[in-house]
Formats: C-alpha cells, structure tokens, sequence
C-alpha cells in the first residue's frame, strides 16, 4: 500500500473547510461590490470589527454595547440555564411517572397532548401578564420550548425499558420503588439524554424571541435592538454568537452523555 | 420533468403579462406607500383615495423600522418614518429624500397613579428624584429605546436639568403595548409612551399625565415621509402625486376631528374615547422643520444612537419641490 | 420432602384478536423435592417455560395452585433465583454490580456489595472480569454473570430457562460440569428447562416430559445414574431411548399408539 502523497494530505487536512472558506469570501466579495446598501448587509469584515469592538471594547464602535459581550453572553445563558435546568427537571420527572403509571398517564397525558402543538411563541402575550417584564416570561418561555421534546423523550425511555430487565428486578427482590430507581431511570437514559440535547437546542432558538420582549440584556436583546437602529453588523455578530453558544451547550451535554454512557461502547472479548 | 416546466412557463407568462404595466411607466406609474399602524399614521390608509389618476398602494407595517427596511431594501418606493428613523439612515449611509411632513406630537409622559408629583411641576419631581437617590431606591423612568418619545423624553428632561443617564435609572420597554402593565406592576415610576398607548393607559387608570415632553429642541416632532433618489427620478409624477394626496388628506384630518377619531378607530379598532383622548395630542404638520431636524440629529449623535455628524446631510435631503408644487407655498413657509 | 408443589396446574392464554384461547398448560401435576434437580424436557410449545415462570411469580396460573416451601406463590422474590435464557444484565453496570444486584435491591453499602460479588464471580469462573461491562463479554461469559447474580441471594430454588442455549457444544459441557459441582455446593432445588434430551441426562436426577398443545406431563423420569453421566454408556442410552419414545408421537392429544401426525 503506497503511502498517501503529500498533496493528499495536505488535501485532506483543509477539505472540510474549503467550503465555509469559499462561501465567506462569496458573502464579502458581493457586499462590497455594491448592489445593496453596505448597511443592509455588511461584509464579513465588517461584522468581525463590530464583534470586537462588542467583546473588547477596541473602537467604540459599536458605542453603547462596547465590551459588553460577555455580560450580555452571562445573561442570555443564565436565563437559559434556567429555563432548560426547570424543564430537563420537571420534564424528566412528569416523564418517568406517566411513561411507568397507567392511572398517572390517563390522568395527565391529554392535558399535554393539547398543549403541546401551541407554538412557545404564542405564549408571549400571557407571560407577559403573569410574569411581568424582566428574566421571567424569558425564562418561562425557554422552558416551554424545552419542557416538550424531554418530557417526551424520557417518556419514551421508560416505555422501551426491557420487560426481562424488570423481571431480573423483581426476582432479585426489588421493590417497585427501587426498580424505578435501580433499573427504570438508568435504561431510559440514553432517551432522556437525546431530549436534553434536542431541548437545549430549542432552548437557544427560543432565546431570540423571548429577549426580544422587555428585558434589557442578553444577546437577543442587542439582535433586536442593533435592528431597531440599523446596525446589521451588530445584528449578524449577534446571530454567531447565540450559534456558538448553541453549540458550547449542546458539546457540553453531548461531553456528559458519553460520560453517563461510556458503558454503551463495548467490545466484545471471546470467552476462554 | 414536465411538471416544473410547466411551472417555469407559468412564472414567465405571468411575467411577461406584468410587463406591459412598466411599459406605462412614462406617466404616473404606481407608488407604494409604506406606514407604520399607530394612531398618528392611520390617516395614510386614506391616502389612495386622494391620489389622483396615479395607482397609490398604502402598506401597513408593524414598525417604523420594518418600513425603513422595506424602502432601502427597495419593497416599497415611499415610506413614513420619523425624523429618528431619516437621521439613522443617512448615518448608516441610505439614499433617503424627505419630502414631506405629516403629523407630530403622540407623546406623552406619564407617572404611577402614587407617585406624589402634580401635573406639569417639574421641580416637584426633581425633589423625588432627589428623594428616591437619598433613600437608595432608582428612580426607573422607561420608554421604547430610540423611538421618538424616547428623544422627546431624553430632550425634554435634559431642558429641565435632570441626566437621564446619571439621575434616573432608564429602563427599555420596547413594545408600547407592555407599557401599560410594568405602570400597573409597578415596576417603573415614568413612562413617556406614545398614542394611542399613552391616552389607553390613561382612560384605563393605570397611570397619570405628568407632562407633554415637547419643550425641547426637537418640539413636537414626529413623523416623516421620505423616499428614494431613484424613485424620484424614475417617477416623479407618482411622487408628486402622493405629496399632494398626503396634503390633502392633512387638511381633512386638521380640518374635521370626528373624521381623525373615526380613521383611527377603523384602523386600530380602539374605542371612541381613547382615540377622541389620542387625537387631542395629534397636530398634522406637512411642514419639514429643518431646525428641529437638525436638533434632532445632534440629540441623536450626543446620546450615541449616531456614529456621525449628519447636519449637512439632513438638509441637504430635505426636498420641499413637491411641497411647494402640492400646496403653492414656498420653502419658507414650510418650515425651512 | 416437598419442596415446590405444582397442584392441577391450568393456564389458558386468551387471544382477543382472534377470540380464540390457547391452552399452554392442561391439568399439569408435580411435585420437587428439596435439594433434587428436575429438568423440564419437551418440544417448542409444551408450555416448560410458562411453567417455569409461574413458579417465579411472573405468571399466575389460571386454574390450580402453585406453591414453594408450603406456600403459595405471589410475586417473584429472592427466593426463587431466575437465570433467563438471555442473560438480562444490567448494560450500564459492570459485572460485580451484576452480580450483587440483589444486595442493591435490599440497601446494601458498597463495601459488602463488592465484597460478596466477589465470592460468587470466582465461583463461575469469571475472576479478572469484574470491572468489565456485559457489553464487553461473551454471551457464555454474561449468562455466567447471570448464574452468579441468581447463586449470590443463596436461594431456596434455583430456576434456569434454557440458559446454555446460544453456547457452543464444549461450552456447554463445561458449564454442565460447573453448574452440578455448584448445585452440590450450595445444596440448593433446580428447575431447569430444556429441549436437549442430552442435556436433560446429563443434568437431573429427574426428568419431566412434556408433551405439546396442550402442555401436559408425559411422565417424571427419576435418573440413577452415577455422576459424572457417561453420554456414550449402555444406561444412558437406556434413558435416552425411552424418552425419545415419550417425545416421538407429537401433538400429543391421547394416548402413545405411536402414530405419526405431522411428520416432525
């Protein structure tokens, strides 16, 4: 077997980001050639000396919001954390009841079935009554959008848990208590895990919306508020941003998933 | 396969059929107008009635931001902005031309229905504020960010000696809609909020009226039409035609109250008396005040809303040809 | 002395898509001594394992009484050790934690868990592997885990379903070796269940057979023969021919007149 060849190697380290490179010089080549307003759409140069001056402070030039990235970053997050946080929680629990209790599923399952095709967005209007302006109709939002997709899911989990497993339980004395705790809870969490990272995803995508009603920090927050004042680099630097934070959680989750369940990867050794 | 041929023939015939209409172009071709929905910008929806022989197309925007991207962004050929809206762009750089007033006033600044302070005693609430400073408590004063209550509010407490940014703490409301409950809340003690929000939180008892904020550099100004240099130049008679029925419908609006408060509640669908209380705090203006203007951007450039100095830039955009051809009057006169 | 009493035993399956019933178990009678190791011999479908599971506790018989040490069987419980015919481990336990589930169940610290898993690890033959995961493991080696799990509860009564069944034949024998020299150890009751007339030899010192729809005992072989049992001895063959006339005419519906219905 011949050796690859210099030039497919060096092939092979940068053809992932050939495209990406390509597209970005696209998107400054056409904003600067002029057939929209500059302002409409700024070149990705632009964009990144805004976003710098956003994180630290260079220029000034994006004037009120000079350096306040990574407070605005903290606050998106931590209206996030906690909407998720409430959700992962109360989804995780409400699941397991109604995926391992007839009674309990017949009781409260359609209530959710009802609820869950209304879009978070449309919420707005009442959490804003019930919950005022600030952190909360933000938070309770964000936790609409994730409470569904892991309820779901850990319902999901606890349903496909192997009856033999259960019967391994029993016949070792377990009571229905423990088995939940011993033996339900542990298979449905590969389940629960793929909700977490779907939730955490909508948890983000929701942020947007939420921040842009009456609080008065977050990434969100600058999206709208650059738009208000025509400051579409400030918008697009923006958009990366709550991007990237997307990804940070969603690595993190998925970093916690492998660790919870390293037991999943095996190889098999032959006996004897 | 011929399935989407089917539809590539569909889209072009419909092409080809719109194209006769832009053959026309050489005499008035259609305008679109594109207006905010608040209260003040209602009388617009009326404006296709006074037009003339020429096609005029009133578009309903939630934002006058939305508008301001729909015109540089080439959707809509003329727009109703503010006088903010019309420095920010010529800030950012847009091709923007005013060519018309439309109606000013809409804003109001109101308390929480406890606060100790009477109608119009400015000293009595720079007392309170000194007051609440003393006590440690923030005096939070909040309006929409970079709407033009929030210039007025911002001018008008500067006249009075109080730093919006050191005294009080500004709080951003940005949908006037929600100005209503964070006053019923409790969680702010001013609101300088915009009509009809401002007379519905008022008639609903949730607040009460401290002040009118136009004592100010910037008066009582509002609104704003403006357009593109390329539309004006491709078509002129369109423009001038929508000049002159903006004017118009001014002059009813000035002229026959009941008519304004039935216009808004056909476009809003407010009741009776909160329209009648918003249309006392309404002046139709087509006059383009260049002093004010000017004050305006220099506002805007001192609290940062601006990067840059664009006093020569807002006067030279001001086009007053198609006032003076609507209404006979000269450059002087209206408001130059 | 009695051990498990399985009293005119019926179990009737209702099918309520077909409105039909499916009689798995017909008036079946049996009785386990203490300390005896009864093979459950028959074809697919003569109801070994529904019989099996009804003394576990996960299936209650719908006509008759089963019962274990005098009383009646309610729930399954650490009495009653079950090896599954797949080993059911837990995946996301290493093998230790499989093996003193039971000691999970009832509250143990880590220490004693470890501790006594230990014991019955060496004991199947699985020394070295305790930190590993059931996903890293053979079959053979998971279904010991299995065997150890059930050994660590010392139960009275040991069920087994089929549990050598994906091993190899030399596997097999091993584990045939392991599992009578940990039978006498323990001084525990068997129940195990089979297809494998050899197997079946090999293992008890009674056989059932069982005949199929509806699943009846055919007759309850008592087996004295000398251990280790020779395959290729006389008596064991004696045996074996026997219970291949018990098997021979299937579906059993009356009488052995030997006549052959579908062939099998």
């Amino acid at each position: 077997m011949r050796a690859p060849t210099l030039a497919a190697r060096a092939y092979a380290r940068i053809e992932r980001a050939i495209v990406p490179v390509l597209l970005i010089a696209c998107w400054e080549a056409f904003s600067r050639s002029g057939i929209l307003p500059p302002a409409l759409l700024p070149a990705p140069s632009q964009v990144l000396v805004a976003w710098a001056d956003w994180v630290f402070a260079t220029d000034g030039n994006t004037q009120t919001y000079s350096g306040r990235w990574i407070f605005d970053t903290a606050a998106s997050f931590s209206r996030v954390m906690a909407g998720f946080l409430l959700a992962g929680l109360l989804g995780t629990g409400l699941g397991m009841a109604i995926g391992w209790s007839r009674p309990v599923e017949k009781l409260i399952e359609p209530v959710l079935q009802v609820l869950r095709p209304i879009p978070p967005v449309s919420w707005i209007p009442l959490a804003i009554i019930w919950f005022g302006i600030a952190d909360r109709p933000a938070i309770f939002l964000v936790f609409l959008g994730s409470f569904f997709p892991v309820l779901l899911s850990t319902i999901h989990g606890v349903k496909s848990c192997d009856r033999n497993l259960l019967r391994a339980g029993a016949m070792t004395g377990g009571t229905p208590g423990r088995l939940l705790r011993h033996i339900v809870f542990p298979a449905a969490l590969p389940s629960i895990f793929s909700g977490l990272r779907i939730a955490i995803g909508s948890a983000w995508m929701l942020t947007v919306t939420a921040e842009m009603v009456a609080v008065k920090s977050g990434v969100g927050y600058v999206l709208w508020d650059a738009y208000y004042f025509l400051r579409y680099d400030i918008v697009i630097a923006s958009m990366i941003s709550i991007g990237l934070l997307g990804f940070l959680s969603d690595f993190i989750i998925k970093r916690i998933a492998a660790r919870i369940l390293r037991w999943q990867r095996g190889s098999i050794l032959q006996a004897r | 396969m011929s399935k989407h041929i089917q539809k590539l023939i569909a889209v072009l015939a419909l092409a080809a059929g719109a194209l006769p209409l832009q053959a026309q172009a050489q005499d008035a071709a259609p305008v679109k107008l594109g207006y905010a929905k608040c209260a003040h910008c209602t009388p617009l929806s009326l404006t296709p009635q006074y037009a003339g022989e020429v096609k005029l197309e009133a578009i309903g925007f939630n934002t006058g931001n939305d508008v301001l991207t729909a015109l540089v962004s080439k959707s809509v050929d003329v727009a109703q902005v503010t006088y903010l809206h019309y420095a920010t762009a010529l800030d950012k750089g847009f091709d923007v031309v005013a060519i018309s007033g439309q109606i000013n006033g809409g804003s109001q600044i109101l308390v929480g229905n406890d606060l100790p302070v009477a109608e119009n005693d400015w000293d009595g609430l720079k007392k309170l504020i000194a007051q609440y400073r003393q006590e440690g408590k923030p005096f939070r004063v909040a309006a929409s960010r970079g709407n033009a209550q929030d210039i007025h509010m911002r001018g008008a407490f500067a006249k009075q000696g109080i730093d919006i940014n050191k005294d009080v703490q500004f709080v951003n409301i940005p949908n006037p809609s929600d100005h209503v409950q964070a006053l019923r809340r409790g969680e702010v003690e001013l609101i300088t909020s915009v009509d009809p929000f401002a007379t519905q939180i008022r008639e609903v008892k949730a607040a009460k009226l401290f002040a009118y904020p136009y004592d100010q550099a910037a008066g009582k100004l509002t609104n704003l039409i403006v357009t593109r240099s390329d539309v004006i130049k491709a078509n002129p008679k369109g423009v001038a035609a929508t000049v002159a029925s903006i004017v118009k419908v001014n002059e009813l609006m000035a002229g026959d109250k009941p008519l304004f408060v039935d216009t808004i509640q056909k476009v809003t669908g407010l009741d009776r008396a909160i329209a009648q209380g918003a249309v006392e705090n309404l002046y139709p203006d087509y006059a383009m005040h260049r002093a004010s203007a000017v004050a305006i951007a220099q506002m805007m450039r001192d609290l940062k809303y601006i990067n840059s100095d664009v006093t020569e830039a807002v006067e030279r955009n001001l086009d007053y040809s198609f006032l003076e051809a609507a209404t006979g009057k000269t450059k002087a006169d209206l408001g130059y | 002395m009695t051990l498990i009493a399985i009293d005119r035993v019926s179990r009737v399956f209702d099918d309520p898509a077909r409105k039909t019933e499916v009689t798995a178990l017909d008036d079946v009678s049996l009785s386990v001594g203490r300390n005896e190791f009864l093979c459950l011999l028959g074809p697919s479908g003569c109801g070994k394992s529904t019989l099996l599971n009804m003394i576990a506790g996960f299936d209650h018989p719908s006509r008759g009484t089963v019962s274990v040490g005098g009383q009646a069987v309610g729930a399954p419980g650490a009495d009653r050790g079950v090896v599954f015919q797949q080993p059911t481990l837990m995946p996301w336990l290493p093998v230790w934690e499989n093996v003193a589930f039971h000691l999970l169940m009832t509250g143990a610290g880590k220490a004693i868990r470890r501790e006594r898993a230990q014991r019955f690890i060496d004991m199947v033959g699985l020394r070295g592997f305790e930190n590993h995961y059931p996903s890293e493991l053979s079959g053979g080696m998971n279904q010991r885990v299995g065997i150890a799990r059930a050994l660590l509860m010392n139960p009275e009564v040991i069920l087994m379903d089929e549990p050598f069944g994906a091993l190899d034949e030399q596997t097999r024998m091993d584990m045939h070796a392991e599992l009578v020299r940990i039978w006498r150890e323990s001084q525990s009751t068997i129940v195990f269940v089979t297809h494998g007339i050899d197997e079946s030899l090999a293992l008890g010192t009674h056989v059932a057979v069982m005949s199929a729809r509806p699943g009846r005992i055919r007759e309850l072989i008592p087996i004295e023969l000398e251990r280790p049992r020779d395959p290729t001895s006389a008596a064991f063959n004696d045996y074996k021919r026997h219970i291949l006339s018990l098997l021979r005419p299937e579906p059993a519906s009356c009488g052995a007149d030997g006549e052959r219905r579908h062939g099998h």
